[in-house]
């Protein structure tokens, strides 16, 4: 059965996280970074079982630390590497290494209003 | 007094997954203990003679598979919690998951309450004994009165009672009238939620722009009519379960609104700007297939994976015929009860016309069928009392014979009666779908039931007297 993917917004690069993953999200930030240049990697050789094991775990772990449009696009590299879709790839990679550099993240305490206009995935 | 932490095994091949999940629960008190690997993992819980209180697993775990440790670990810890972690569309894992002993799951991506809530239940449940779940399954089956002698029905009720006590949301599917509400009460009351409130309701039933604020509330003033606050269902079970019947029907906008609430866990009434937390298991049960909705474009998939977590499939009663005879005798017995007669028995053509009828209407057409012979008949409950026919004889060509033939004379209205019954037994006991048919309003239908009733309940002049 197909279901229609929602593609990722970066126009809105305020995310909102919980205070108390402050001190690990710099850490999980530049993995974020490392993993985007390995993909890179496995697009030049063509190995998109690994890009689909990464865009698989973006999918289920970005979400839980506050960036739901990282989630959203781990399930679409996911998608992508399914279908083999390199130039795809290529052009999110693009879009979400600007939307990484640019990011604006606000430390928020647990029951504080973010009123955050991201995507749920 | 020392205090002992619970300790905590957590497995994932995902290293930023495992460092936010300690992040989450090692300020709680727990004592925290990862593995990257399932080889590792499983090796050092064989040997260390550390107490493990629960242990936490990805599903898909590349060097073993999360089902295969699950199961490796239920060899030598079978009394250890296992929750399991799982990405959507992973639903036959899920229950695969379940089915070898998986105390609950949490789907990724979670968020921090969700994590914490379920670690702490299932710290919890290895205060439940198996003994206890038992016996409590079984006087739920009791209260509710559901008869499963069929093995399909046994494995809904062994999967039911499986999953009360996971947190994960509950699909129901099944035809018309095979008892969907029931096995969502059943859920519900086995469940450590079992004390909050069940709220149900049935998606169809409400016209779309009420049902907005019947979900979700409203504030005062945000419509003509909205004269005070209202907080909505969502927030009346929170804490419980709603039960959403007939989630098929519901529109698109509708579908988005509740995803939303599902992902963010948060409602906010119409007309207001605030928004509040609930914390609700949804069981949900429709008779269309949901699949065929998607491909139609008139249902959301990223809905249909999250109500669908748990799928819980009610045969028709044609496909479970063990289960119709029981069913019987089980109505007879309370219509008898209802309407204070004296006992009333299906003779053995009776019992064989029932047994090969093919009933569209499933159990609730079985149950009018039987509350309408033990109102027409005698002692003894006969095939014509019945007013059913068997499949071939529906197909046959008509009779010239005139219908009213077979019947003594009799009061216009115990006709009337008849009819619709027999109308209701054709639409399975839905009325609004018999008033249609009958061309009257609804509340005309209910007056004349309820009218017929009450004489029914006279003694003198009792419809079930009257033996046609």
């Amino acid at each position: 059965m197909e279901v229609s993917l929602k593609i990722p917004t970066f126009e809105n690069r305020k995310v909102f996280v919980d205070i108390s993953f402050a001190d690990i999200v710099p850490w999980f930030i530049d993995n974020r970074k490392q993993d985007i240049k390995r993909i890179r990697e496995f697009v030049e050789v063509s190995d998109f079982d690994q890009i689909q094991r990464m865009g698989h775990r973006w999918k289920g772990t970005c979400a839980s630390y506050g960036f739901e449009q990282l989630s959203r696009t781990g399930e679409l590299l996911e998608s992508c590497s399914v279908s083999q879709k390199r130039e795809e790839i290529l052009k999110l990679l693009e879009q979400v290494t600007e939307y990484i550099n640019k990011l604006e993240i606000v430390y928020t305490s647990p029951g504080e209003n973010n009123n955050s206009n991201e995507f749920h995935i | 007094m020392s205090f002992t932490p619970a300790r905590i095994v957590i497995l994932d091949d995902d290293l930023d997954l495992l460092k936010l999940m300690e992040t989450i629960l090692a300020p709680r008190g727990f004592k925290i203990v990862t593995y990257s690997e399932a080889k590792v993992a499983l090796e050092n819980l064989k040997n260390e003679q550390i107490k493990t209180d629960l242990i936490i697993s990805d599903i898909q775990i590349p060097d073993m598979g999360g089902l295969q440790f699950l199961s490796a670990v239920k060899e030598f810890l079978p009394e250890v919690p296992v929750l399991m972690m799982t990405a959507y569309g992973t639903i036959n894992m899920v229950i695969e998951a379940l089915r070898l002993g998986a105390s609950d799951f949490i789907q990724k991506p979670f968020v921090k309450s969700d994590l914490v809530g379920a670690t702490e239940k299932a710290l919890k449940t290895q205060e439940i004994s198996p003994q206890n779940t038992a016996a409590k399954l079984h006087h739920e089956i009791q209260k509710s009165q559901i008869i499963c002698k069929s093995s399909d029905m046994q494995k809904v009720m062994e999967l039911a009672q499986r999953v009360a006590f996971a947190s994960a949301n509950v699909l129901i599917t099944g035809e018309s009238g095979t008892g969907k509400e029931v096995i969502a009460k059943i859920i519900h009351n086995l469940s450590p939620r079992g004390s909050k409130p069940l709220v149900a309701i049935n998606c169809a039933a409400i016209p779309e722009g009420l049902l907005e604020s019947e979900l979700f509330g409203h504030a005062k003033g945000s419509f003509t009519g909205a004269v005070q606050n209202r907080r909505g269902l969502f927030r009346e079970a929170s804490g419980g379960t709603l039960f959403l019947d007939e989630i098929g029907d519901l529109s698109l906008p509708l579908q988005a609104k509740i995803l939303r609430v599902l992902q963010e866990k948060k409602v906010r009434p119409v007309g207001s700007n605030e928004e509040h937390f609930v914390d609700v298991r949804i069981v949900s049960a429709t008779h269309k297939n949901l699949e065929q909705s998607i491909r139609k474009g008139e249902f959301r998939g990223d809905l249909f994976y999250r109500l669908n977590v748990i799928p819980i499939h009610l045969s028709p009663l044609r496909l479970r015929r063990d289960d119709i005879l029981p069913l019987a005798q089980h109505f007879l017995g309370r219509m008898v009860k209802k309407y204070e007669m004296p006992e009333k028995k299906l003779t053995p053509a009776a019992m064989e016309a029932l047994e090969s009828h093919e009933w569209p209407g499933n159990v609730r057409e079985l149950e009018n069928a039987i509350e309408r012979a033990v109102i027409l008949s005698g002692d003894l409950i006969t095939h014509d009392n019945l007013f059913i026919t068997p499949q071939a004889q529906v197909q046959a060509p008509k009779s010239t014979m005139n219908i009213f033939d077979q019947f003594e004379p009799m009061p216009l209205k115990n006709l009337e009666l008849m009819y619709i019954h027999y109308i209701l037994s054709k639409t399975g006991g839905r009325k609004d779908k018999a008033a249609a048919i009958l061309q009257i309003d609804r509340k005309t239908l209910f007056r004349k039931l309820s009218e017929y009733q009450k004489e029914s309940e006279q003694p003198a002049q009792s419809v079930a007297e009257v033996t046609i």
